[in-house]
């Protein structure tokens, strides 16, 4: 054999080598990674088993983060996903116990890992996690500095504990709902009362209250205030710039002695809020279209394939029957 | 039969280093240092006054530049964006394409002549790709002015509140092509000629782990075409062809999308961190200390840093990217070496690759926009349609010309691999449809969207006594403007994202033309020596026609007026409140056309 047909040889049998590599690569794309949407969600809880106290539904907000353990190479681990789930309401009273300077005992969130690296069935499964379970201390209460103008006093709050027990906790992961819509079992321990939940979680949680706003009037001159050139004309009153450039503010609800007066909002279907604000569910703000001409600018965020409503009782876009990835 | 193979590498290194020239990862000069952005801009709380910097604080001025605070609280010398210390973004990039390629032509006999080819493409791609930030970190001061944030550093949180910093990102990413084709141009009876011929392709995209990211198998690409010459003499043809291309996807998208971007945010109050200070902005300084760090977006899970970054999901029915072209024409011979034609060209996308998001940037998958999961998106568009009208002297008897004058339409909502309207070049992953809401407005007159395109050139050459040789020629160029079109920033994607009015109803930009000449001097020293010395000077006569504007007509947040017109800007508002202000350089020029140039030359032939 020449030396030309040599290298002749050599290369049609590289060329075939790798045609056959590539022949036989999978035409299919990769299934996407297990994960969890970043961010704030929307739990629903279905009561179990527990006292009348834990209440046949709730609603509560939670905070998940999505973690990685570090490769060989020192980039993260895409391939094995940990998840913490926090209650915004542990979170609460944790907080406000540290902007006393009080430090709370133990762990605010749970945590576990994905027991796969793709979804199977479309779904991410959690084994098992570490439980949140937090004992925030005492906040003693704070009588009045007369010396100042401010009023400094604080009622207090008495040591209260949490635990947050989660099994049974699977993702739906797909290419179009990534890690959007979770489910688990939960066992909630406040202080002695325990209630055991089924929640259904959809990622993201948003508030869907919204304000009702009136044109502004000059009290002196009776006349509406202009913003267009100066939208923060607006901010000095405590309202806004409205799409028809006069200033707005809430509907006021109050009545004399500061309890809300709900007669005032009836007129707009909507209810006065803790603010003595007139304030009503707004569907559309769980609307994940845009609809920028009626003052939408962007969807809600909120995974299209969950049909959402905006519960009336806690402001919250919920998931308007169970998920058609749950069902 | 002809058998005929080739291969070939292809190597190229480019890097975008800092001002001093340092390296990413030197740990040298400016490269070392964050860079940071002061911006606030808020209005006071109490004063209502925007507290903007002064240049003063930045550059040394002279005792008398007048620049301070006014009586009333007012930066005399306000700035509005101001950038401090090392470059920001720097990246080493390392290229490499191997191409073999395998032809084996075959002539035949069977009702007419045949040529038959048949052949193997095989294609690797290798893009090996070092990036990062000055300093491992870039700064933004908040508009209110109370704190910066990291608002680029790579690294990740390995649990809650725990962050894991990265220096940099060094991904080597590839992908395999294979490709095969048959055709066949068959004569027949010397009368017409008609090819025919198919390719298929498929391509495999690896991430940086190494894993098979993104599989584009299965592209056929079916060719047609035929030929009729109606004179009998070769002195005429009509002609027609049809092919699908698909476009061989760059690996930018599995640099970025398919190996994942690990990203952490932190904030540090104004009152701990002083950026100018160099030792706050060095590792553990007060500008980067995880102690004091704060979530920028407010999370109750991790309090002190937000992050993100995990690989992007592929639509399992995905279609790999591919436009078809229908060329129709006609020539014919007027006179010797000499013709005149038509040409008419039809090109269209069937399927783009993008990346999308249909809970407004909460998560993201790569689809095919109107189609599959991603069908409730509209369908990307580039179409392209031309005509042509050309006359072609070939050279002989000393002297060459060609004529042509096309007309042309470049219309659709989708730009391609490159965004020139904010100049993002992220193939595949650009921000065309992002997000539902940024769609609107998007179909129109895509950039490149010349109406008019007018060509002439001319060539003589004369010979000259003692075997001296003068060739000229001379060329000009007449093209209409590319539109313009209003934008506006996008409330969550930022400046220019907002087709405000429907996609290139801005003013036409003007004419451009441009002469070229082109002169040669020769001397012959043999039949097979010569030395030419040349000269090209392009655009002669050195015209300066503006060839771009400055198309942000406001800086606020604005909806989009769906279908709008000109007269519904004036009452455009912004969504924070009010009207939107117009950017006073809205349609003021921002390039023109090249200068007159020059280029020297000598060519020697043996």
């Amino acid at each position: 054999m020449t030396e030309s047909k040599k290298w002749k040889g050599a290369a049609l049998l590289a060329v075939a080598g790798l045609g056959l590599g590539l022949a036989t690569t999978g035409c299919d794309q990769p299934a996407p990674n297990c994960t969890a949407g970043r961010g704030t969600w929307t739990m629903v809880y279905t009561l179990v088993s527990g006292p009348a106290e834990c209440g046949d539904t709730t609603v509560d907000t939670y905070g998940i983060g999505v973690y990685n353990q570090a490769n060989a190479d020192g980039y993260p681990d895409l391939k094995h996903s940990y998840v913490a789930i926090q209650a915004d309401l542990l979170t609460y009273y944790a907080d406000n116990a540290a902007s006393w300077g009080l430090e709370e005992t133990g762990q605010r969130y749970a945590f576990g890992g994905f027991a796969q690296e793709e979804p199977e069935g479309d779904f991410c499964t959690i084994p098992t996690m570490t439980p949140a379970k937090l004992d925030v201390p005492e906040v003693p209460a704070v009588e009045d500095d007369p010396a100042t103008e401010e009023d400094e006093s604080y009622p207090g709050d008495p040591a209260i504990s949490f635990e947050y027990a989660w099994s049974n906790v699977s993702f739906y992961v797909s290419a179009a709902s990534a890690g959007t819509v979770m489910k688990g079992d939960v066992r909630v321990t406040i202080d002695s009362m325990t209630c055991d939940y089924s929640a259904v979680g959809v990622y993201y949680s948003v508030y869907c209250g919204s304000t009702i706003l009136e044109d502004y009037t000059d009290p002196d001159s009776g006349d509406t205030v202009g913003c267009g050139e100066d939208p923060t004309v607006c901010d000095k009153i405590g309202g806004v710039c409205g799409r028809n450039l006069v200033c707005q503010v809430a509907v006021y609800c109050g009545n004399e002695d500061g309890t809300p007066n709900d007669a005032v909002c009836e007129p707009f279907g909507a209810i006065c809020n803790g603010d003595l604000a007139c304030e009503k569910a707004d569907q559309k703000l769980c609307d994940p279209e845009p609809d920028p001409d009626n003052g939408y600018p962007y969807g809600s965020g909120i995974d299209p394939t969950v049909p959402m409503k905006c519960d009336q009782a806690t402001m919250m876009c919920v998931p308007n029957g169970t998920p058609p990835q749950l069902r | 039969m002809l058998t005929a193979m080739t291969v070939g590498w292809h190597h190229q290194t480019l890097g975008r280093r800092a001002a001093d020239g340092s390296k990413l990862g030197s740990g040298e000069g400016l490269s070392a240092v964050p860079s940071v952005e002061y911006r606030r801009n808020r209005p006071d709380d109490t004063t209502g006054i925007p507290n903007y910097h002064g240049i003063q604080e930045f550059e040394n001025l002279p005792a008398n530049s007048g620049c301070g605070l006014s009586s009333s609280g007012w930066q005399t010398c306000p700035v509005t964006d101001y950038y401090t210390g090392g470059s920001g973004y720097l990246e080493e990039i390392t290229m490499d394409r191997y191409q073999g390629r395998s032809v084996v032509t075959y002539l035949f006999e069977g009702l007419g002549h045949h040529v038959a080819k048949a052949g193997v493409d095989l294609e690797m791609m290798r893009y090996q790709h070092l990036r990062g930030y000055s300093g491992g970190v870039a700064l933004t001061e908040s508009s209110s002015g109370r704190s910066f944030v990291d608002v680029r550093q790579y690294g990740y949180m390995s649990k809650p509140d725990t962050p894991v910093f990265l220096d940099s990102l060094d991904y080597t990413t590839k992908s395999y092509t294979l490709g095969a084709f048959v055709q066949d141009s068959w004569n027949v009876m010397d009368k017409v000629t008609v090819n025919v011929g198919i390719r298929y392709d498929s391509q495999f995209l690896y991430g940086a782990d190494g894993d098979l990211s993104l599989a584009l198998p299965n592209e056929w690409s079916p060719r047609a075409g035929v030929i009729y010459d109606p004179t009998q003499e070769g002195r005429s043809k009509i002609y027609a062809n049809y092919a699908r291309f698909y476009e061989n996807v760059p690996l930018d998208i599995m640099d970025r999308a398919g190996s994942g971007e690990p990203a952490i945010y932190g904030a540090h109050l104004a009152t701990d961190c002083n950026p100018r200070n160099p030792a706050d902005v060095a590792p553990g300084g007060a500008c980067r200390n995880p102690s004091t760090s704060f979530n920028p977006y407010g999370g109750t899970l991790d309090r002190g840093y937000y992050s993100s970054g995990g690989t992007t999901p592929i639509d399992p029915d995905l279609k790999p990217p591919s436009s078809d072209e229908i060329v129709v024409g006609a020539e014919y011979d007027v006179m010797k070496n000499a013709r005149v034609g038509a040409f008419y060209i039809k090109r269209w996308t069937n399927y783009a690759i993008e990346d999308m998001s249909r809970d407004e940037a909460q998560t993201y998958f790569i689809g095919n926009p109107g189609y599959g999961i991603a069908s409730d998106f509209p369908e990307a568009k580039r179409n392209y349609d031309a005509i042509t009208l050309f006359f072609q002297k070939n050279l002989s008897d000393t002297w060459m010309a060609q004529a042509s004058y096309t007309l042309a339409w470049l219309r659709g909502n989708y730009a391609g691999l490159y965004r020139p309207e904010t100049l993002q070049l992220d193939p595949n992953i650009n921000s065309d449809f992002d997000l539902k809401s940024l769609t609107v407005n998007r179909d129109g007159r895509l950039p490149g969207d010349r109406r008019h395109d007018i060509k002439l050139f001319v060539a003589k050459d004369f010979t000259l006594p003692a075997s001296m040789l003068l060739n000229t020629g001379s060329s000009l160029r007449a093209r209409s403007g590319e539109p313009t079109s209003y934008l506006g920033s996008h409330i969550l994607y930022g400046g220019d994202e907002v087709f405000i009015l429907p996609r290139g109803d801005g003013d036409e930009l003007p004419w451009v033309y441009s002469i070229d000449a082109h002169l040669a001097y020769g001397v012959k020293f043999s039949q097979h020596q010569q030395t030419f010395f040349t000269i090209d000077v392009f655009n002669l006569f050195n015209f300066q026609e503006v060839t771009g504007v400055d198309e942000t007509y406001t800086y606020d947040d604005v909806n989009p007026i769906v279908n709008g017109t000109r007269g519904q800007l004036a009452s455009l508002q912004s969504i924070e409140g009010g009207l939107a202000v117009k950017n006073p350089n809205y349609g003021k020029p921002t390039s023109y056309q090249a200068p007159r140039q020059f280029r020297f030359g000598i060519r020697t032939t043996f």
